[in-house]
């Protein structure tokens, strides 16, 4: 009798791992398949895979996709400079008032944004952005993945501080602050591993986006940056349509692109995790 | 050292969402000395203890009515914000901030507050809230340590310590023994002694331990159902309590 009980639960446990392993298994796919294809076309290109622009598809060598790098660190980082402080902002101001009308409309703009197509935040930037300059520019792009990524940012910010004990919150009153000091002294800064978590996401989530970029930045080879006013590339951007060319050098520059962006998701989720501890409660 | 009124509560109603919880509350609470608010649970200490620090405001719904004066300040006609600084207050279960670390407790008050003016008199003042809360032996080489270090009681000490910084005259304890090992416990009686002596400060003090409010109040307030049912000096209440729900509470059978 209890040999059979333990062999049902020795059972049942090589089960769940097996189920865990091919739950995870597409992960290790993707980071293996990226890496055999990408990794060769870098160490195959050397320096010049980061430092050029890429070259003519009947050149011997594919060139690099430096405008490519260049775009997607400086639409990233513009991004998350707009977003950050309004996702905060509106996190912190619906988390304070819960019932408040803004907090409603805030919270039901944030849902729909989460869930609508990211190529339709990329029309609302044509529109509104592009369509008055009357050009593409690096600037609408990342002004389209700063709307991607506000939502993100606000839902993590918003749970991190709806979950901070109110007990701290009441200590930060007892000795004299004020409710700004409180949000900002005691708050946010218990809950700032939360935030930092919506913030890693939102950034992950934009730094592969390919749609909202497609009306906004548009996409430009030829230089490695031309500003902020012109039009930009982006890692995705290039391999959405690197690999959908015949040439064989551009599916090479496709997939390095694959490798570099998978080595920047990495690196992302790691600094993220060093440079912001947990708050033990 | 003048023995005035520190507390004067008049005709105190309040109501959290139209229902009742202080009824009609009137006491006075003499400077440096010690009360002991007692009563079972749900009678309203806590809210009582909160009004006199405005924490109050932060329930919506709340209503407060009648006047309430420390030293001689009508509180309820002051900016909260003002009110909270002339007063420290310790929470029923110990809550140093997480995210800072032992001397940063102790200091972000008097920071904000501008009660220290430079670094050197910001560490003399930590280490002046730290030796009254009788924790400063224990982590005087560790400041920089987080609190969650500490155990429950010196957890509870800092705290006592960070209300200790905004320099009050007026100390409020919720309960502040009541998640801690009975060391600790004296250790903390013992301080709130040596701070009524030494820096005549006024406390109060709400417990349910009756032996407690025995060992160190000069006066005990008893509540029940948001009604003082019995207030005056330990001594008389002790030996010979007026009220039958006092006399119940004092032998521990509520
Ligand atoms: N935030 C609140 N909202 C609604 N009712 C409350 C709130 N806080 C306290 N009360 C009510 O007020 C009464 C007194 O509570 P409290 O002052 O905490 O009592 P005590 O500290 O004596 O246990 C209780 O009936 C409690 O339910
Ligand atoms: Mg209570």
């Amino acid at each position: 009798m209890p040999n059979w009980r333990s062999l049902k639960s020795n059972v049942f446990i090589v089960l769940v791992v097996i189920l865990a392993l091919i739950a995870i298994a597409p992960v290790f796919h993707i980071i293996i398949y990226i890496t055999l294809r990408g990794l060769p076309v870098i160490l195959e290109a050397g320096i010049e895979f980061f430092i050029s622009t890429p070259a003519a598809v009947i050149a011997e060598k594919p060139g690099g996709i430096a405008p490519a790098i260049v775009g997607t660190l400086f639409m990233t980082t513009m991004a998350t400079i707009i977003a950050v402080p309004i996702a905060v902002l509106a996190a912190t101001f619906s988390a304070e008032y819960p019932n408040h009308i803004i907090t409603k409309a805030v919270r039901a703009t944030s849902r729909s944004l989460l869930e609508v197509a990211t190529i339709l935040v990329g029309m609302l930037v044509f529109a509104l952005i592009v369509l008055p300059l009357g050009r593409f520019t690096g600037l609408a792009g990342a002004i389209a993945l700063a709307i991607v990524m506000i939502p993100y940012v606000y839902t993590y910010t918003e749970l991190a501080l709806l979950s901070v004990p109110k007990t701290y919150i009441e200590a930060g009153y007892s000795i004299g602050l004020k409710k700004a000091q409180v949000i900002y002294l005691v708050t946010l800064r218990i809950a700032r591993r939360g935030v930092m978590r919506g913030v890693t996401i939102g950034v992950a989530k934009a730094m592969g986006e390919t749609a909202p970029l497609l009306f906004t930045a548009f996409g430009a080879r030829n230089v490695i940056f031309g500003g902020p006013l012109e039009p930009m590339d982006a890692i995705p951007l290039m391999i959405f349509q690197f690999i959908q060319t015949g040439f064989e050098n551009w599916n090479k520059l496709a997939w390095g692109g694959a490798f570099v962006l998978l080595v920047l998701y990495l690196t992302l989720f790691i600094i993220s995790r060093r440079i912001v501890r947990e708050v033990r409660v | 050292m003048s023995y005035g009124i520190a507390v004067e509560v008049k005709n105190l109603n309040v109501s959290i969402a139209g229902k009742p919880i202080l009824k009609d509350v009137n006491v006075k609470i003499p400077e440096s000395t010690i009360t002991a608010i007692m009563g079972p649970s749900g009678s309203g200490k806590t809210t009582l203890l909160r009004v006199l620090n405005r924490l109050i405001d932060l329930i919506e719904g709340v209503e407060v009515k009648g006047s309430v004066k420390i030293f001689g300040r009508n509180i309820l006609e002051t900016d909260p914000y003002e009110v909270r600084r002339m007063s420290g207050m310790v929470f029923q279960i110990p809550n140093p901030f997480p995210h800072l670390s032992i001397y940063d407790n102790v200091a972000l008050g008097a920071k904000i507050n501008g009660i220290a003016k430079s670094k050197r008199e910001l560490d003399e003042l930590v280490k002046w809230a730290l030796e009254k809360a009788m924790l400063w032996d224990e982590v005087k080489d560790r400041l920089r340590d987080p609190p969650w270090k500490l155990s429950g009681g010196q957890q509870q000490r800092l705290c006592l310590a960070r209300a200790l910084a905004l320099k009050p005259r007026l100390l409020l304890l919720d309960e502040p023994t009541a998640n801690i090992d009975p060391v600790n416990t004296l250790k903390i009686e013992e301080a709130l002694r040596n701070l009524k002596k030494e820096e005549d400060m006024t406390i109060i003090l709400v417990t349910h331990m009756p032996h407690q409010a025995i060992r160190i109040s000069d006066y005990i307030i008893m509540l029940y159902e948001g009604v003082v049912v019995e207030v005056g000096p330990t001594e008389e209440i002790a030996i010979n309590p007026k009220h039958e729900l006092t006399s119940r509470f004092l032998r521990g059978e509520m």
